[in-house]
């Protein structure tokens, strides 16, 4: 079942005079991770706040639920919240009861092991936590669709290899379809199912994973997988 | 381990700042009522200092009515610059039409309008209301340019991610733009309390303005002591006002602005 679709989209930003896409089309699968790969400025973080709703389209059609829900590069906590009110606020504001607030906060910050760091405010967390906390957070709105944008490069290698299993074992518990933008090949072929490569504002190839799960990053296969991406970003 | 290093820093400074802050109120206190006794020795030798003139109850009354109309113009100010703010970064457009409007605004010297406000209130009678109209005008710039300073700096992950969690209106007002200026209204304050300070020297002391008028109408307070008695050549009552002003100002300072920067801490961004 398609659970997004982007028809012909094009954007351009009338202010500065930058076409940002042209003519994309994509279609995600229900509970699919798909991950946007290119270098920066080719596009992808406008394609997932397209997807978002953040951004309009200049043209084009978007098919996309409304339950959406987005983790971003710095976390975006509030510095005046602890943990928990930082994930029980964006409940109520979405209109849970204080109770089902506090349900779904323990439950996520358990998710992510997390639960300890409750009382904890964001600048007494590492980078990862931090992170792991913004995760908690979308989940708990219970979104049918998670946006994660560039979400672990401004962390270092280990926390980032951490957070790829806390991820992967986000999505296998909870079915949810994932959309990831990256500028990490190696991430994207480790995690998702398709990767669209994108260069200059166009998708150049969508193209699929095969590799068995879990995957290491180490493998012939995995290599090789790289070398073609590589090819297609190049060529 | 890190966490604790952390906030051991924070106060570290925060008391050392306590200390070094009472220090030098004290020299700044000494270093003044030495300048201003040898100037006015100079002046008028210090035995014709009437100590009569120096009624506590006058410079008490003096303070009260002073902070009194400070405050006031501060809290209208606060209450007003907000919306104000808001408004003019509301969007690109309003700010291209507004922002200008605000600079050329606040670029106007306050003691311009003045006289004319003073003879404004006048009509009505409203000393006070004229006293308080002008130190509220002169706070209102300081917050409302700090506050579009603080509304510009919310990163756009912060405004996005509120877009995506659906909080909006009064809630994102209440919980996360008024929390994230919150370090900016706090210097702003600061410096419209400068501000007021300073301006009420001439805003208390409204006979000037006024056509024949007499310093007895000025509305009693810390500006208009400072201001008369210097003219009367009450030197005791000149000094005691000047005292007293900056031992409140550094008590206002230590005791709401320092724990309040502290404070302002939490509220920011890395």
């Amino acid at each position: 079942m398609t659970e997004i679709s982007l028809k012909d989209i094009s954007k351009v930003f009338k202010t500065v005079k930058v076409t940002a896409l042209t003519d994309v089309s994509l279609e995600v699968e229900k509970g699919e991770f798909f991950c946007l790969v290119g270098p920066s400025g080719c596009g992808k973080s406008t394609i997932l706040r397209i997807i978002s709703g953040l951004e309009k389209p200049s043209s084009g059609e978007v098919q996309a639920p409304k339950e959406i829900s987005m983790v971003f590069q710095s976390g975006a906590l509030l510095p005046w919240m602890n943990v928990e009110e930082n994930i029980s606020f964006v409940c109520k504001a979405n209109g849970m009861s204080d109770l089902k607030a506090e349900e779904q906060t323990t439950k996520y910050l358990r998710m992510v092991d997390l639960e300890g760091f409750r009382y904890r405010y964001p600048r007494e967390l590492s980078g990862g936590q931090r992170q792991r906390v913004g995760i908690a957070r979308a989940l708990a709105i219970e979104p049918t669709v998670l946006l994660l944008d560039e979400p672990f490069s401004a962390l270092d290698p280990i926390t980032t290899d951490e957070l790829h299993t806390y991820l992967l074992k986000i999505w296998k518990e909870t079915q949810k379809t994932i959309v990831m933008v990256s500028h990490m090949l190696e991430e994207a072929i480790l995690l998702s199912n398709r990767i669209g490569i994108m260069k200059k504002g166009e998708i150049k190839q969508i193209m699929e994973i095969k590799l068995k799960r879990p995957r290491s990053q180490g493998s012939n296969e995995f290599l090789k997988t790289l070398e073609e991406v590589k090819k297609v970003l190049i060529g | 381990m890190a966490i604790r290093h952390y906030h051991h820093h924070y106060h570290f400074s925060y008391l050392t700042s306590k200390k070094r802050h009472f220090t030098s109120l004290l020299i700044v206190i000494s270093i003044i009522t030495l300048i201003l006794l040898t100037i006015l020795h100079f002046l008028s030798p210090l035995t014709s200092i009437n100590i009569k003139q120096l009624s506590w109850e006058t410079i008490t009354f003096a303070t009260l009515n002073t902070l009194y109309r400070l405050l006031v113009s501060y809290v209208l100010s606060v209450i007003l610059s907000i919306p104000i703010a808001l408004l003019i970064t509301k969007s690109e457009r309003s700010e291209k039409f507004l922002l200008p409007i605000a600079d050329v605004l606040q670029s106007i010297p306050v003691l311009a309008f003045f006289p004319v406000v003073v003879v404004f209130f006048i009509k009505f009678n409203a000393l006070e209301t004229a006293v308080i109209f002008i130190l509220f005008l002169a706070m209102l710039w300081n917050l409302i340019f700090s506050m579009i300073g603080g509304l510009k700096t919310i990163p756009r992950d912060i405004t996005d991610a509120a877009t995506i969690f659906n909080i909006k209106g009064l809630r994102k007002l209440r919980y996360i733009t008024i929390p994230a200026i919150f370090p900016y209204i706090i210097t702003g304050s600061l410096l419209a309390w400068a501000q007021g300070w300073s301006l009420l020297i001439v805003a208390e002391a409204l006979h000037s303005y006024i056509p024949n008028g007499q310093a007895a109408n000025d509305p009693l307070g810390l500006g208009s002591l400072l201001v008369n008695s210097f003219y009367n050549g009450q030197n005791a009552v000149f000094i005691a006002s000047l005292i007293v002003m900056i031992v409140i100002i550094a008590l206002i300072n230590f005791f709401i602005w320092q724990k309040l920067l502290h404070l302002a801490e939490r509220f920011k961004f890395d």
